[in-house]
């Protein structure tokens, strides 16, 4: 009998084995000296394809041979899946990060060092960008683009209430908002306004004086209930209340698509999503095309809404094993020539240089001069898994369904923040 | 549940009726499982060692595929884990029972346990009652009638998880979804606009409604074929006693459906206590702290605040709790079993 079951467990070891083979035998196919793989979001497939196989070519000529793979994902799982790989010896050789989402990263020393000096523009980054990059005054990124936030109206609805000009006060804008609701009716969103949208909600906050999280002493602690902050906010419920008449749960991933729909007047949003919004793709009543303008944000506080300075970085993981040629692709994309197309998209440039440019041309002015007044999250630790975990998003929410008062919210909110913010 | 799961679980139906048999060996009704019971000594008497050998080969992959994730969970859950040990920047550092004590002192767990167990039992309880109920409605209707029926569930048994959530969420839209649209038409009802899931207890009733939807079937299909081995006799025989429909079925049909039952309950508990995807998805990936169940807060702990320690310990602590939950379930039902059949 023994004999037996010592040839079962032969076999048994024997397939175990075969199993170890077929995984060692793939372990190759992971990025190696001419691989690369490349891990960018959906806005590039979505909204600059032609950016990325431009790099691809450019990068394809100085290095024949070389594989380039793209992986887009969505911005609520990448982090995720990047968590995940990074962990793992296939990782990817670049990827984008948020730029709120670089610190955390960078502090655990997942990502590579670059050498600023290998790209294009580097001593004229924008600061907001150039901040988000470096950490111990090394630089473990490069800045891809910025996006500034505008407000995007339509036209025709305005004049339909008799409103010709767009609003250069927040006052006029609520009294334009009042008509034009009056107008259509309560089942249209006079301000399409998602109730997640933290970075709309934020400037309300940082327009009356207050802020999401403050340091003192060494330590961070959140500071959306000072009455600052509770001021802001109140703001915002008071829009959210009045104009945005839409499902109270949703966050502002599909606002375009929305906004496209034609039953709203108003957004106030990143500043492709006006122009991407008009894309006959997304235009369901062919409206928006020639009636969608985008103006500067005025703020309660009487002066431009100070905006969410957001923007996107490109990074090497430190355990790449192509990491020069990583370098190159990101200049490649990134570098003068992307950033010229990325401005054609409605982008802010990673550049001051551009931007200047940019304030000049009418065309581009808006986003540019928006994106003088603006803020940016709280440089902790902790800040990225404030935002993984959605305390500000699940705040906005609850006050915006009426489910907790702003002031339990925001209290909520901080404690949230609290429990997280000082965490390397 | 999802249909996914409990494809694949319709292996396990046969596994739990030995113990029954086993348990209950004296004074049981005639029963046709009797023969596959009267066959196990036989193949049992024969060698001891050549079956297990027979086993090895399987036993080892099994105890490679279930066991190694289980003692990883175990050892993680006793570990300051977050990203820099992921990813190898740091040693992973014991931490004792630190994890477990940091979650069994949170508030928010106690509420996340009491708001999954009832879920979880609301669930169950609504599948078994209307499973029973289709599947005794569709042995009085017409062959054709029940052909219709039994498509109609395989069809729904047969829809992906995650389908079936999308589809619902668009039901259930609180702009465009038809169920607002359909409920408005009644007279004195205006729900044009209202959103399901601003409330959490209201959003769980719609995520029940989709887990029953997708665990009935499997229950229906289950207890029609068990419905089969009820003995006319005894029902005949129940009714000339004076019994009526519910005499006949509390007193005939359901002790003989015991073990189905018994099965079936237990099943559904497990899967119901693990529902996952119908609140993630439903939710768009990050639910609210009204809607967290065990399942997909251990997910928060661990994959949101990157805290793999702490998940761990939630992940360990839903197994107990389930084991806890399931073993108390089983014993008790086994209890009446012997009562009744000794009386």
């Amino acid at each position: 009998m023994k004999r037996k079951l010592t040839a079962a467990i032969g076999i048994a070891g024997l397939m175990v084995s075969i199993a170890a083979c077929g995984g060692s035998s793939e372990k190759a196919g992971g990025s190696g000296e001419n691989k690369l793989t490349v891990w960018l979001t959906v806005d590039a497939q979505n909204n600059w394809p032609q950016l990325v196989k431009d790099a691809d070519a450019a990068l394809k000529k100085k290095h024949p041979g070389v594989k380039i793979t793209h992986e887009y994902y969505g911005w609520p799982d990448k982090n995720t899946k990047l968590d995940a790989v990074l962990a793992t010896d296939k990782v990817p050789d670049v990827v984008e990060m948020g730029n709120t989402e670089m610190l955390g990263y960078m502090v655990k020393g997942a990502f590579a060092e670059v050498d600023p000096s290998k790209f294009d523009h580097s001593d004229g980054w924008l600061d907001g960008l150039k901040a988000s990059v470096t950490y111990d005054g090394k630089t473990y990124g490069v800045p891809y683009y910025a996006g500034g936030r505008v407000a995007n109206w339509r036209k025709d609805i305005a004049a339909a209430s008799g409103i010709k000009d767009t609003p250069k006060s927040y006052s006029e804008l609520l009294s334009d908002l009042d008509k034009i609701q009056k107008k259509q009716g309560s089942g249209f969103n006079a301000w399409y306004q998602p109730t997640r949208d933290w970075y709309a909600g934020m400037s309300f906050v940082y327009d009356a004086g207050g802020a999401i999280a403050k340091e003192q002493g060494g330590t961070w602690k959140g500071t959306l209930s000072s009455p600052e902050s509770l001021k802001g906010l109140g703001e915002f419920k008071k829009v959210i209340d009045a104009y945005m008449h839409g499902d109270k749960t949703k966050d502002e991933s599909d606002r375009y698509i929305v906004y496209g729909q034609g039953k709203s007047a108003m957004i106030f949003a990143a500043a492709w999503e006006g122009a991407t919004s008009a894309d006959p793709k997304n235009d369901k009543t062919g409206k928006l095309k020639d009636n969608a303008v985008n103006f500067v944000m005025p703020g309660p506080s009487g002066k431009n809404m100070p905006v969410f300075l957001g923007g996107s970085d490109l990074a090497i993981p430190v355990k790449s094993g192509a990491q020069d040629l990583a370098a190159e692709w990101i200049n490649d994309f990134a570098g003068a020539k992307g950033q010229k197309g990325l401005m054609a998209k409605g982008n802010l440039p990673n550049d001051k240089a551009d931007l200047e440019t940019q304030k000049k041309d009418p065309a581009t002015a808006v986003p540019a001069i928006a994106a003088e007044s603006n803020w940016f999250v709280p440089m902790a630790p902790g800040w990225g898994q404030v935002e993984k975990a959605q305390v500000l998003q699940t705040m906005l929410q609850n006050i915006g369904t009426g489910k907790q008062s702003v002031e339990a919210a925001a209290k909520t909110a901080d404690a949230a923040i609290d429990k997280v913010i000082n965490n390397k | 549940m999802s249909a996914a799961e409990t494809t694949t679980a319709e292996v396990p139906p046969a596994r739990p009726s030995p113990p029954p048999d086993s348990g209950a060996s004296s004074g049981r009704p005639e029963g046709p499982r009797r023969v596959s019971a009267g066959a196990r000594p036989g193949a049992a008497r024969g060698a001891s060692a050549v079956p297990w050998a027979l086993l090895a080969p399987c036993l080892l992959v099994l105890v490679l595929v279930l066991g190694y994730p289980l003692v990883r969970l175990v050892t993680l859950s006793f570990q300051e884990f977050g990203q820099s040990q992921l990813w190898g920047f740091k040693p992973a550092e014991p931490a004792g029972f630190d994890n477990f004590s940091k979650v069994l002192g949170d508030g928010e767990f106690w509420a996340v346990v009491l708001r999954t167990v009832i879920f979880a039992a609301g669930s169950v309880i609504v599948t078994m009652v209307l499973g029973m109920l289709v599947a005794l409605v569709l042995q009085r209707v017409s062959p054709w009638v029940k052909t219709l029926v039994n498509i109609a569930l395989v069809a729904s048994w047969g829809m992906p998880v995650i389908v079936a959530t999308t589809i619902y969420k668009w039901m259930f839209d609180s702009d465009y979804g038809i169920l607002n649209y359909l409920l408005s038409k009644l007279p004195g009802v205006d729900l044009i606009g209202h959103n399901w899931f601003a409330s959490g207890p209201q959003g769980l009733a719609v995520i029940m409604l989709l887990v029953v939807w997708g665990a009935v079937p499997f229950v229906v299909i289950t207890l029609t074929a068990g419905l089969t081995q009820v003995p006319k006799e005894l029902e005949e025989a129940a009714r000339l006693d004076g019994a009526g429909s519910w005499g006949v079925f509390r007193n005939v049909t359901v002790p003989v459906l015991k073990p189905i039952l018994v099965m079936l309950t237990t099943l559904s508990v497990i899967w119901d206590m693990g529902v996952f995807p119908q609140v993630f998805v439903m939710r768009g990936g990050h639910p609210e702290a009204e809607f967290q169940l065990l399942t997909t807060y251990s997910y928060d702990r661990a994959f949101q605040v990157n805290d793999y320690g702490g998940g761990s310990a939630i992940a360990l602590l839903t197994v107990v709790l389930l084991l806890g939950v399931v073993a108390v379930y089983m014993r008790q039902m086994l209890r009446i079993g012997d009562v009744e059949e000794s009386a």
